[in-house]
């Protein structure tokens, strides 16, 4: 053996000898060899959120129908008497709205949706596994973490809300168990809707894949203020044949209360455009 | 140039075969977006052509900044809203370079309910007769075909 290869072979003995005698070490590269490949950008579908709350995003004429004095659902949401008065109440303030569509929403301003609507949005989302915790990271911005050391909540008055809010989780199989509360009153039930969570609100979810280019989440929202029985869905999501993208909202964000900021850019080239031409 | 769809399918009327609305494609849904897009009419479509004068691919929305003569020939500025960059480029295979400055393109677009010139562009033609169609939910300018050249 020559002296390099002494050197090399004494490296080795040496990093397997400290992982030996430390049990984390051994741990942690035990857990993270049995997880599964979860990687590259998995796509969501709004569509089928809409629908389930009788929402038409491009012909709000067409929207369910909402009766408040019986135990009907909306679409396919369990809502209570208190949150369909919402409902109601969120649609007709959009008719001020051309089309009578959501207007200055959370989106709208780029404020984050949060849980569980950032969950139907259209953006990618990509799952990073480190010891004791999960990390999704979605393509607007936000970041869910969650942990699976085993911890429990903290205390509800000990939570600092979020829009995402306080996440653990645990693995049974290939299953990946989320529990998630203490999200900011801010923090939305679906896209658009216009309806929010309480500090009540908790969602739980099962994630795994379901082939090699499906995931699937079925999701529990439970919250007595908001529904008569918890809501219950199963969404697919698609792993992208692409990275995920960065998509900072807030770089040109030109929704108005009321419609659109048409001010010029900076422009290229030579040919004048007419002053004032923009309204 | 401007025109609009009922003044563009009389002038395609003669040998051209004009299926305005008649595709209908779900692919990624415009309401994707983070915004309704209610301010834009999407039962109306019109087309311009013109020079890109800024490409702005940035966040929540891409937008084309084009100018466009009017009667009298002098350039009017119009802005056009699209997807975000993400959604374009997932569905039609857009990046930043696609459409540059100086370019000669015709645009297919919901204009704006109220005034102003612009609104969001569905249907983006480039001087070589490529089109770059923004999918979506059904649109008035779904199959819109380009001005002729």
């Amino acid at each position: 053996m020559s002296g390099v290869h002494r050197a090399v072979a004494l490296a080795i003995a040496l990093a397997v000898a400290c992982c030996v005698l430390a049990p984390g070490c051994q741990q942690r590269s035990a857990a993270n060899t049995a997880l599964p490949d979860w990687s590259g950008a998995w796509l969501g579908n709004p569509m089928e959120s809409f629908a389930d709350f009788g929402f038409s995003p491009t012909a709000p004429d067409k929207h369910t129908q909402i009766n408040p004095d019986d135990d009907s659902p909306v679409g396919r949401l369990p809502l209570t008497r208190a949150y369909k008065l919402e409902l109601i109440r969120k649609r007709q303030t959009d008719q001020s709205m051309p089309g009578g569509m959501p207007s200055g929403t959370s989106m709208a301003k780029c404020i984050p949706p949060g849980m569980p609507a950032i969950m139907h949005h259209g953006s990618a989302i990509e799952f990073l596994f480190t010891p004791g915790r999960v990390t999704i990271l979605i393509e607007d911005g936000e970041v869910r973490r969650i942990f699976t050391d085993g911890r429990a909540h903290p205390a509800p008055e000990l939570i600092d809300d979020t829009v995402v809010g306080h996440s653990i989780g645990h693995w049974e199989g290939d299953t990946l168990v989320v529990d998630t509360i203490g999200m900011l009153p801010q923090a939305e039930l679906f896209l658009d809707s216009g309806l929010n969570v309480t500090a009540n609100t908790h969602i739980e979810e099962r994630m795994h894949r379901r082939d090699t280019d499906t995931m699937q989440i079925d999701t529990v929202v439970t919250d007595p203020a908001i529904f008569t029985q918890p809501y219950r869905y199963t969404r697919l999501r698609p792993r992208s044949s692409q990275e995920t993208f960065e998509s900072q909202c807030m770089l040109n964000n030109r929704d108005t209360a009321d419609g659109i900021d048409l001010s010029a850019p900076e422009l290229s080239g030579t040919e004048p455009a007419t002053p004032g031409a923009i309204q | 140039m401007m025109s609009d769809n009922n003044a563009l399918a009389a002038r395609l009327a003669v040998g051209v075969a004009v299926a305005v609305g008649a595709i209908s494609t779900v692919v990624w849904p415009q309401a994707v977006a983070h915004h309704s897009f209610a301010m834009f009419d999407s039962e109306k479509c019109r087309v311009v052509q013109g020079t890109v004068r800024k490409v702005q691919w940035s966040y929540p929305h891409a937008w084309l900044w084009l100018s466009v003569p009017d009667a009298e020939r002098k350039q009017q500025l119009f802005g056009f809203e699209g997807g975000a960059p993400l959604e374009l480029t997932r569905s039609q295979g857009w990046t930043k370079g696609t459409v540059k400055a100086g370019d000669k393109i015709t645009v297919a677009y919901n204009p704006l309910r109220n005034t102003g010139n612009g609104g969001a562009f569905i249907v983006v033609t480039l001087a070589d007769g490529k089109q770059l169609i923004r999918q979506g939910t059904r649109n008035a300018c779904d199959g819109m075909p380009p001005l002729p050249r």
